[in-house]
């Protein structure tokens, strides 16, 4: 006792060696992070179901027999899950950027030279700026006997119909121009896809087939972002005049290049996100293993630790690790029963407010959630976005529903099912909240942000139990 | 089941004390299934007074020395365990501190019973947690009524010795 007043030459080292082993530990963990993903979901799922093999046990089930089904049954729900649930959240998002940015359909005709001299196109020019000519066909220098295509995007910026030609023409004089006769969104009685069957056309001197020489394109809707957009332009001069420093800016032009880019982005990391996480033959095969030890054997795993352990400390050790299992366990369940119960409620109330993408939003609601504060918000957004781009409207009676269903859900989420399910709030500070979900975001986007708050929460309770622990143990 | 790494359970002295006294011997088994033994070398310390309890232990070889140690800094010793019986039952309860502490005497293998195994035990098998628990809170009652009886002694003691003085 008389030692541990001062402190020691051999403690100060040992204080440094301790730390220096904390910090290799730290540094070696990091490391090999992603060869402990598997370890660390099946760690998490182990507290998920341990309960349900508890039960199975007390129904006299055989640990391991009653291990098994639960395996099984979860990797089958796993699979049924992936195979009914996934698509429909993926066309549900893919539908979800098409309504924002409308769908951008395209048609091309093959131009082939049957002439004996070279042909020459350089310019290509539309009468409707909704319809592009492909940049990078022109200019086209056709041999005799080339061909190559002419591809016309139809970029609607109104539902309204438009009737247009693209005329394609070359330096040479003596060659007329190639007309192409385009319409869009023409009322269903003037809408035979193809006007004119292709043709041999001569023009001038040179002999040129084209496949078609005109197209109607069909209602195609331009999208919310689109009229979002024409709203935007419309009130620029007023802008200009209210700010100057817009004058050199295509405010609308800007905002759609913007909103464009992340829709695509967001779609074209999801699947990649997605795969990134669950591919891999060593995730899918071990982390059921791991998961089939840690609840056949969790008992015998903790018995060869405690087995390891000098005597001095073992019941302190042990008494910590019943602890952290406690916090823990109670932390893991009462989240994901909060997710799935705030899912399904959120389902509910936007299936019975009419929203079509109830689904999504439900699900994206139901997993932000974990993150305090910001998550409602986050669901309340997101069902904003799916509402106006429903409804085409964006006004109170669009937006309240949503709101309406989001608080409600939020006031059960709070009364109901957060007192229950969640056994120890753990209360982290709401600046902590803001400044860990920043830099989850900064370090792993989204999934980041997502396990940003588990993660702190999990660290804080362990953290929190070592120091209770050893001070009941008087060893701080 | 019994995977083949996995040691036979200790099936022995252990069910002979009280706790266990009600249980068949398919019962003693889950029990045994439980038990974690330990060995301590003679002056070391099992639990020590005022931490937090995990468990009991009972002595299988050897022998342990409890005692208490007392504000002004006096040890008392309480007793001394020898094989076949237990020590830090209480701890089976909850997790308050240690009343006492423990020593091995001698070379002392111990087995102990952990309260979280217990309370588990309780959820999977409630028949033989029930049988265990109940005879905890007999030994635990049995020992408050010789408390009490004690205390009554000791009330009577120090009236009559008012009354004389």
């Amino acid at each position: 006792m008389e030692e541990s007043r001062g402190l020691t030459i051999s403690q100060f080292l040992r204080g440094i060696l301790v730390a220096l082993v904390l910090a290799g530990a730290g540094w070696l963990l990091y490391t090999i992070r992603g060869t402990l993903m598997p370890f660390g979901v099946a760690f998490v799922l182990s507290y998920l179901l341990v309960p349900v093999v508890d039960y199975l046990e007390s129904h006299r089930v055989n640990r391991i027999v009653g291990t098994a089904v639960v395996l099984v049954s979860i990797i089958g729900l796993f699979v049924v899950s992936i195979v009914t649930f996934i698509p429909v959240l993926v066309t549900g998002m893919a539908d979800m950027k098409d309504n924002i940015l409308g769908t951008r359909p395209t048609w091309s005709c093959v131009v082939a030279n049957r002439g004996w001299e070279v042909l020459e196109f350089t310019e290509g020019k539309t009468s409707h700026p909704d319809f592009v000519l492909s940049s990078n066909v022109l200019p086209i220098e056709l041999a005799p006997g080339e061909q190559d295509t002419i591809t016309v995007e139809y970029v609607p910026t109104t539902l309204a119909p438009v009737v247009a030609t693209a005329v394609i023409s070359g330096d040479d004089e003596k060659v007329d121009p190639l007309v192409l006769q385009l319409s869009g969104n023409l009322s269903e009685e003037a809408d035979p896809r193809n006007l004119v069957p292709g043709t041999m056309k001569s023009l001038g001197p040179a002999l040129v087939a084209v496949s078609d020489t005109a197209y109607a394109f069909g209602r195609v809707d331009p999208g919310y972002l689109m009229h979002f957009q024409m709203q935007v332009a419309a009130l620029q001069p007023e802008m200009e005049m209210a700010f100057p420093r817009f004058q050199d800016v295509d405010i609308a032009q800007a905002i759609g290049s913007r909103v464009q880019k992340a829709a695509t982005d967001v779609l074209k990391e999801t699947p990649a996100l997605l795969g990134g996480v669950l591919s891999g033959i060593t995730f899918l095969v071990i982390v059921p293993l791991v998961l089939f030890f840690l609840l056949a054997e969790g008992r015998s795993i903790k018995r060869g630790l405690i087995e390891v352990i000098p005597n001095q400390y073992f019941e302190m050790v042990l008494n910590l690790l019943d602890r952290i299992d406690q916090q823990l366990g109670g932390y893991i369940r009462g989240m994901v029963m909060s997710v799935m119960i705030v899912s399904m409620l959120s389902m509910l109330g936007l299936r019975i407010i009419g929203l079509n993408d109830y689904l999504v939003v439900g699900t994206i609601a139901g997993v932000a959630n974990i993150i305090p504060y910001l998550g409602p918000l986050i669901g309340i957004l997101a069902g904003t976005i799916a509402a106006v781009l429903q409804y085409s409207t964006l006004g109170w009676a669009t937006i309240l529903p949503v709101v309406i269903v989001f608080l409600t859900v939020q006031l059960m989420d709070n009364v109901f099912v957060q007192p229950v399910v969640v056994a120890r709030s753990v209360n982290l500070h709401p600046l902590i909240v803001i400044f860990v979900v920043l830099v989850g975001s900064q370090m792993f986007g989204a999934v980041g942000m997502l396990l940003a708050v588990p993660l702190t929460a999990v660290l804080k309770v362990s953290i929190q139990t070592v120091y209770e622990s050893l001070r009941s143990y008087s060893l701080t | 089941m019994r995977w083949p790494w996995q040691k036979k359970s200790t099936v022995g002295r252990w069910a002979d004390i009280p706790l266990f006294e009600d249980l068949s011997n398919r019962e003693q088994q889950e029990v045994g299934k439980l038990l974690q033994r330990k060995t301590f070398k003679p002056g070391e310390q099992i639990f020590k007074q005022g931490n937090p309890g995990v468990g009991l232990f009972i002595v299988m070889t050897g022998s342990v020395e409890v005692m208490q140690e007392e504000e002004d800094g006096t040890v008392l010793e309480l007793a001394t365990a020898k094989p076949g019986e237990f020590i830090g039952e209480l701890a089976l309860l909850d997790d308050s501190p240690r009343t006492a502490s423990a020593v091995a005497v001698d070379e002392t293998s111990v087995v102990a019973l952990f309260r979280t195994d217990l309370l588990a035990l309780a959820e999977t098998r409630p028949r033989v947690g029930v049988k265990i628990l109940v005879q905890l809170s007999q030994i635990v009652a049995e020992r408050l009524r010789r408390t009490n009886r004690a205390l009554k002694d000791f009330r009577l003691m120090v009236d009559s010795a008012q009354e004389d003085a």
